[in-house]
């Protein structure tokens, strides 16, 4: 697939990073001749030229590309770029677009008269992660699937929780009356896909797929439960942590919100925006406003500010007052493997988040959606089942599934199910599987 | 990535006797210095110094973890002392500092100085391997309950 990305900022190279090493062909324009040097350690190529250029465009390849990213810091130029290479004969165009008006559905401008396919959002995309991580205090990780029908949550076992020491045959039986699968388990620096005869340890990270409204069932087995919250603090009121302060505000609980900014002006717009936040004007890395502010009483705690480091020490610091629940943002791609060394609950990634919506648009031919899961080295699925294909022959049980793949669910009519072995695949299921990264390529054909 | 393989004898104090945060750095810095032929400890220290500015590093617990990004550093080092008189760090939870963990590597490798702050950080969360830090008397026996302990984490 040839993909041309326009700007060379941190998503445009991470996603230029991440598509090369899938053997992509990735061109990347940029105007900043600096930006363009560190793109060379990459393999990829790369073109210095004006993003509103029809003729920069053209020469970046534009008009041959199966995909342009536009991916520059600027929601004008990212129009501006979308809608020359519509023009130019690009046939998927995907954007990145801070402005929301867009997405309203009364919107008198929609995002596809600019030429644009699919708009990505990735603070949007990490606030809406940390406000799930909240609602669903236990889990250290929170993915939606099909259309929110299913959920896929991470969580931490301890040597206290009950399922400790048996066998995932033992966890699962059908008789309990609570459908899930654990899909992933991540334990001491690998990440397996386990079968029915492994056993849980202390310290496994387990990612279980259940239908969303069964997880508060599957926590309770796990000894888990959604605790009550009362009090959040979010350091930070940047974009992000605007965002969530906003999600929160609109959530009809009795969640108290603070957070602190320590820029005058953004503090005083947002008090005045959102009424049930209050906001306080303040160094959100000083230890003793922290605590002044009740940090003790807090229920959770976000420290989302530009300092990576500072929201890492903060969450640390908060983690040993014994606050349940602790999330960072960090935002550079390598520090993915931070929510399990850190033993945070959750650290959440912003260019991952925006690599992720990315990428489930590059894959080609049945997959329908593709998400990773912070810090383990799988990958969760969505294909289209097609006729005559291999994975709609027989019950599952039957079907010699690839090892390190798992079927997690099956959406048949708007209607999401965790499969078991008697369950069969039908044409035009679509199918969620969880699978090792590697095993990616063997499990494809199986769709058709 | 292990802590503990690059936690060596000589950079692990089990008795430090020091009076305030920027002493406790400032001898740290040092050690870490004489590991790195050509580097100035004072830069050491105005690094982790400045880090400390923007945040203390004063976690809870007892315990610090100054950290900072050394433009000119070629590796990263860690050092770590227990100190003989606990000292007033500025902590989160006003308790004065007996254990201090530093973390010093190259500005350019950002996100591997963040792994590290992570793991330590997971290390030293555990308050029983915390007591047993206390309780030995000789800096090999630190060095080697590192190792045992980073050998539990995977």
């Amino acid at each position: 697939m040839k993909v041309i990305i326009i700007g060379a900022g941190d998503v445009g190279y991470d996603l230029g990073a991440m598509l090369s090493e899938e053997k992509h062909e990735v061109v990347i324009l940029d105007r900043d001749r600096e930006a363009l040097k560190k793109c060379r350690e990459i393999d990829v190529l790369t073109v210095e030229g004006n993003a509103t250029s029809a003729q920069d465009l053209v020469r970046a390849g534009v008009p041959e590309a199966d995909l342009v990213v536009a991916a520059t810091n600027l929601d004008e130029v990212n129009m501006v770029v979308s809608l020359l290479s519509k023009r130019l004969g690009a046939p998927k165009v995907i954007a990145r677009i801070r402005n929301d008006e867009f997405s309203h559905p009364s919107a008198p401008v929609k995002a596809a008269d600019m030429g644009i396919d699919v708009m990505i959002h990735p603070e949007q995309s990490v606030a809406r992660e940390i406000v799930q991580l909240v609602k669903r205090a236990a889990a250290t990780d929170v993915v939606s699937l099909a259309d929110g029908a299913m959920q896929i949550v991470g969580l931490r076992l301890d040597k206290q929780c009950p399922i400790v020491g048996k066998k995932l045959s033992e966890v699962t039986t059908p008789g309990s009356g609570v459908v899930f699968r654990i899909v992933a388990v991540y334990r001491g620096g690998f990440t397996l896909i386990p079968t029915g005869n492994d056993r849980l340890q202390a310290n496994d990270h387990i990612f279980v797929v259940a239908r969303t409204e069964a997880i508060g069932e599957v926590l309770k087995l796990a000894g888990r439960t959604d605790r009550p919250i009362r009090n959040i603090m979010i350091t930070g009121g940047t974009t992000v942590g605007a965002m969530i302060a906003r999600l929160l505000c609109a959530d009809a609980t009795d969640w108290k919100v603070k957070l602190i900014e320590p820029d005058y002006d953004t503090a005083e717009s947002l008090a005045s925006e959102l009424r049930d936040l209050l906001v306080l004007h303040g160094n959100p890395t000083d230890p003793n406003l922290l605590v002044s502010e009740g940090i003790t009483e807090t229920d959770v705690f976000i420290a989302v500010t530009e300092d990576e480091e500072s929201n890492i020490i903060s969450c640390l610091m908060a983690k040993h007052l014994r606050v349940p629940k602790a999330v960072a943002m960090v935002s550079k791609s390598d520090y993915i493997p931070l929510s399990q060394t850190i033993g945070l609950d959750a650290a959440v990634n912003k260019k991952l988040a925006a690599s992720n919506e990315i990428h489930r648009h590059v894959r080609k031919g049945s997959v329908l959606a593709v998400a990773a899961l912070h810090g383990i080295k799988a990958e969760i699925l969505e294909f289209r089942a097609k006729a005559g294909s291999k994975i709609v022959k027989a019950p599952l049980a039957r079907i010699d599934i690839p090892k390190g793949c798992v079927v997690g669910g099956i959406i048949r009519n708007g209607h999401a199910e965790v499969p078991t072995g008697e369950s069969a695949v039908m044409e035009g299921d679509r199918v969620i599987v969880f699978c090792l990264t590697g095993a990616i390529e063997k499990i494809t054909p199986y769709f058709g | 990535m292990r802590i503990s393989d690059r936690l060596r004898v000589t950079s692990v104090f089990h008795d430090l006797q020091v009076s305030s945060k920027e002493d406790a750095i400032r001898f740290l810095a040092g050690e870490i210095a004489k590991a790195e032929p050509g580097m100035e400890a004072d830069r050491i220290l105005r690094a982790v110094m400045e880090r400390e500015r923007i945040m203390s590093t004063g976690v809870g617990k007892g315990l610090a973890i100054p950290h900072g990004k050394v433009n000119g550093l070629n590796d990263s080092h860690v050092a770590f002392a227990r100190l003989r008189e606990p000292i007033e760090y500025g902590s989160i939870d006003g308790q004065p500092v007996n254990l201090v963990f530093m973390l010093v590597g190259p500005e350019s490798q950002g996100s591997a100085h963040i792994r590290m702050l992570s793991r330590i950080s997971r290390l030293m969360n555990n308050e029983s391997f915390r007591s047993e830090l206390l309780s030995c008397t000789s800096c090999e026996s630190i060095v080697s309950r590192f190792q045992a302990e980073e050998q539990l984490l995977g």
